[in-house]
């Protein structure tokens, strides 16, 4: 297991790069459209297609290979032939297929029908309208240089545009996530074409909160288990996006943290139907030993040796 | 190890980079240079918040290419993305390539430097002794790599490597004999996953299925930290003795199996009804083996009531965990733009947890007595379980196509059954601490949108129900107002207001939770000429929670409470000139309440083009950190000025 995977990898990769350099295998498939013709194309009179090189749809399998500005067929493929476009110099526009609002968004899905990818557009959290539809973030012609997905813009950026107040969280509070930085960006957590359940999360592939994808030693299994993985997640205790206590948590002071679920109950009699035990009456929190509790009870995530979670 | 990751990364590099050298026209934007910092206050409270350190650093590159000539027929399609690599503390690499149709290859590397070192956080000592009791300086290494074949046909076979290292030093704490103990500690976590499955598209029906094999393996070292031989000593001598340690070994080793499945179906009725089901199972078991070895005088009250010179502890734990969801759903199109969707899943997880963990106090003697000193061995015996199961249903109705208006509505059901079967030796205080837990929650929501002419407004309620707590902290009612306005005309105004409320309680007289977050600002963004963009921004953030509680001491009644009030204000100004780019930007951002302090950040950027590809960017970033209301005095500021010099490359 430890090091199978990387010869193989590594011997696999060397033969890629063997056969990726040498001599091609065939040629490629002909284009569906002939290459060179005096029959005008898009690009002579569309600065955009000349620019669509290196474009995705450029390489939509059946439809076109390689450079669009040579020939018409990615164009064809979202806006129509436009044969009448063409014929009149341009002046009727009624053959060609324009993209503005919710209908010209979904003609998008007509291609990307990935249930996984873009699974809210009917029915989720960004689902397809006239206020966020695909051409809200993704722009075929103009993307962002340096992000993928032909993003309109950077991925903060984007999402900030209508969640402020998130990414405020991030850019404001001392204690947060380093987003927009070395590849962490709001759809490391969230899926953007997802379900609205559950904040749209990207859960691990066996249905996990986003958070073990990174922290992949809180998942466990512990022996003794705190409350990830019994009840709540890790937001009972933490702010995901940025907080203004340290170590990202929701209260100031970590005793009060642990105390508010700790905790007998507040009536008359000395019982509680919550699941939480009372802290021993050692626990003097009116001294700084006791206001930090983690510092014995280290092992808050889980403890495989500890029933108190001391290590 | 390290080497033969670092050679699976490179040899991957190298062989995709050879791959494209036949391309025509690369399309290349590199961004590289150097960064100094100039730091002052606390330098531990930065490198936890900030950490950009000085040093060269590639601060992006992008080189993409799907214009081969016809020359490489093994690769038409080419990216490779970078970006802060170098002088961290956080990079990422990503690379995209393969044939249509034939294969196609995403390969992603993450680096992070987690740094924490704070001085006020496990530290009841301070400020006599600083940083805090725990303290991490280590590196997370993520690497994850997918290959399809035959991407987009009939059978996709899929196979996939995912690798994440998590090593380096760190600080804790260990509690014996009644004080707590420093330790130096050094770990090294590796977690990875090899997966292989199929997708399928079968026209009508569509699905994937994917069995993954994971192991995760922790080891930690754990040793005396030097000069932390007498422990906190926050107490008195205990019966004469003031306990200490004179040497300290622990070493543990973890290793994690874990078999995952994965499957998602979808099949097409007609062309109005779309049906999901999806099934995922993992299948964790923990093996853990401890053992640990002390010398010193040291007092235990709670095992043996006695004074002893040393501990050999073993311990050998298992735990097994499987996990395991099923949902379907149904999708109908009622009409054009009007969408009713329905689903049921269940989650449900089971652990059952086993711990052996044998203690040999050595050189024992009793409080009251005299030596001569004896040897006595505690067993540790503990068998837990815990049984948790979810059952969420929902419905949603969304209505997009009426005209400039949406509307959607949904109601969700979520129930969940806990059981907890802790072992006694868990219980110190009887009650509360395991036992049968039920809940369920009924989830409300609506919302609705207007788009026309440049003018946006969006509005969203969600109201939850729940009939009974688990935990304390859980709400009864919880509702949640959020509200949007903006205006955009052409390129020369953009304004837009955006409010949140969050209401949370649980009336219950022996809980009380009551808690509000209130978040409204406003964006103003104007570009009166062409080569000038000014921008604007103020926020409020207001929090406020209390709760009950009893001192553990005395037992008698304590409020909990959080308070935070925030206030931040930003301008920033943009200058597009054809022989120089200017951006810059001031924020401020007062927090007062439970954990005051003020950020104060400027950010500054030139970018000169010399040639069409080549330009030279210089850029100032500026934090500031203050947080001496909380009396942390000097230890709670830091103000890092970092300066960068970049070359673009751009082609």
């Amino acid at each position: 297991m430890s090091m199978k995977p990387w010869v193989l990898g590594g011997i696999g990769t060397l033969v890629l790069a063997g056969l990726s350099a040498g001599p091609a295998f065939g040629e490629q498939p002909a284009p569906p459209q002939a290459a060179k013709t005096d029959a005008p194309v898009c690009a002579d009179c569309h600065d955009q297609a000349k620019a669509f090189a290196g474009n995705p749809h450029t390489r939509i399998p059946g439809v076109a290979w390689g450079k669009a500005g040579a020939d018409s067929a990615a164009c064809n493929s979202c806006h129509g032939p436009g044969v009448k476009h063409m014929e009149s110099s341009g002046e009727d526009k009624s053959d060609i297929r324009a993209f503005h609002g919710r209908k010209g968004a979904e003609f998008c899905v007509t291609c990307h029908t990935s249930d996984k990818e873009h699974a809210s557009f009917q029915t989720g959290v960004h689902a397809s309208s006239e206020a966020v539809n695909c051409l809200s973030c993704h722009s075929v012609h103009s993307p962002e240089a340096l992000t993928p997905h032909l993003l309109a813009k950077k991925p903060s950026e984007l999402c900030a545009s209508c969640h402020p107040s998130q990414m405020a969280s991030f850019r404001n509070k001392p204690f947060a996530h380093r987003i927009g930085r070395g590849g962490m960006e709001c759809t490391s957590c969230h899926e953007p074409h997802g379900r609205s359940i559950q904040k749209a999360l990207r859960l691990t592939r066996v249905g996990e909160l986003p958070c073990v994808n990174c922290h992949a030693e809180k998942r466990g299994p512990f022996v003794f288990e705190h409350v990830n993985g019994v009840v709540g997640t890790c937001t009972t205790c933490h702010e995901p996006h940025g907080s203004s206590n340290n170590k990202r948590l929701i209260r100031a002071r970590v005793d009060r943290l642990c105390l508010e679920c700790h905790s007998f109950g507040t009536g008359s009699t000395l019982t509680t139907a919550t699941l939480g035990s009372q802290p021993p009456s050692f626990h003097n929190v009116s001294l700084p030993r006791y206001q930090n509790c983690t510092t014995c009870h280290t092992a808050v995530h889980g403890s495989q040796i500890s029933p108190l979670l001391l290590k | 190890m390290r080497t033969t990751s670092r050679f699976f990364v490179l040899a991957l590099l190298l062989g995709l980079v050879t791959g494209v050298a036949a391309a025509q026209t690369v399309p290349l934007d590199i961004t590289f240079g150097y960064r100094f910092l100039d730091l002052s206050g606390n330098r531990d409270e930065y490198r936890t918040q900030i950490n950009d350190r000085e040093g060269l650093i590639l601060r992006n590159v992008t080189f993409a290419t799907s214009d081969f000539g016809g020359k490489a027929s093994f690769v038409d399609h080419f990216r490779f993305d970078a970006s802060d690599l170098g002088a961290g503390p956080a990079g990422a690499l990503r690379l995209e390539a393969g044939r249509g149709g034939i294969w196609n290859l995403r390969f992603t590397y993450r680096r992070a430097e987690n740094f924490s070192a704070l001085p006020d956080f496990a530290n009841p000592l301070f400020p006599t002794v600083i940083p805090g009791q725990h303290t991490i300086n280590r590196v997370r290494n993520l690497f994850d790599a997918e290959i399809e074949l035959f991407p987009g046909r009939w059978i996709t076979p899929i196979l996939g490597y995912t690798r994440n290292t998590y090593t380096g030093p760190g600080r804790t704490t260990y509690f014996v004999g009644l004080d707590e103990f420093r330790l130096a500690s050094d770990l090294d976590d590796i977690d990875q996953e090899v997966r292989a499955g199929v997708a399928f598209d079968a026209g009508a029906v569509t699905g994937r299925f994917v069995q993954g094999w994971r192991q995760f393996r922790d080891q930690e070292r754990l040793v005396l930290a030097p000069g932390e031989k007498n422990g906190n000593s926050l107490a008195p001598p205990l019966l004469g003795v003031s306990p200490n340690l004179s040497d300290f070994n622990r070493s543990t080793s973890t290793k994690t199996n874990t078999p995952s499945t994965s499957a998602l179906i979808t099949g097409r009725l007609g062309p109005r009804v779309k049906l999901i089901g999806s099934y995922q199972r993992a299948s964790a078991e923990a093996d853990t083996n401890e053992s640990e070895g002390l010398t010193g005088s040291l007092v235990s009250f709670f095992e043996i009531s006695r004074f002893f010179a040393g501990l050999t502890e073993t311990a050998s734990t298992r735990s097994k965990a499987t996990f395991w969801r099923g949902s379907g759903r149904a999708e109908l199109s009622i009409t054009d733009g009007v969408d009713l969707s329905a689903g049921f899943s269940r989650r449900h997880r089971y652990l059952d947890g086993f711990a052996l963990v044998s203690d040999l106090f050595l050189n024992t003697f009793p409080f009251a007595g005299t030596p001569p000193p004896t040897n006595l061995l505690v067993l540790l015996q503990a068998q837990n379980a815990m049984d948790r199961t979810d059952n969420v249903f929902d419905v949603a109705l969304a209505a997009r196509g009426l005209g400039p208006f949406s509307l959607r509505a949904g109601w969700s059901q979520t129930k969940q059954d806990v059981t907890v079967t802790p072992d006694l030796s868990e219980i110190v205080v009887p009650g509360n601490q395991g036992g049968h837990f039920g809940r369920r929650i009924e989830t409300y929501s609506a919302g609705t949108s207007y788009s026309r002419a440049g003018f946006t407004f969006g509005a969203d309620y969600q109201h939850d129900n729940a009939n009974d707590p688990i935990v304390r902290t859980d709400f009864l009612d919880r509702d949640r107002y959020r509200l949007r306005l903006a205006w955009k005309s052409g390129d020369l105004l953009h304004v837009a207001f955006n409010g949140t409320q969050l209401d949370s309680s649980n009336d219950r007289p022996e809980i009380g939770y009551d808690g509000r977050m209130r978040e409204y600002g406003g964006d103003l963004e104007i570009t009166p000429v062409k080569p000038l963009h000014l921008r604007f921004s103020a926020g409020k953030y207001q929090a406020d929670s209390t709760i009950p509680f009893r001192l553990p001491e005395t037992l008698a009644i304590a409020i909990s409470s959080h308070r935070e009030r925030g206030l931040s204000l930003e301008g920033g100004i943009g200058l597009v000139f054809p022989f120089v780019t200017l951006d810059g930007s001031y924020a401020r951002f007062v927090n007062k309440g439970s954990y005051p302090f003020t950020i104060d950040r400027a950010r500054v950027t030139g970018d000169v083009p010399v040639t069409a590809s080549l330009g030279l960017i210089a850029e100032w970033m500026r934090d500031k950190y203050n947080d001496v209301a909380q009396n942390t005095g000097n230890l709670g500021k830091f103000d890092a000025n970092r300066y960068g010099f970049y070359v673009r490359w751009r082609q």
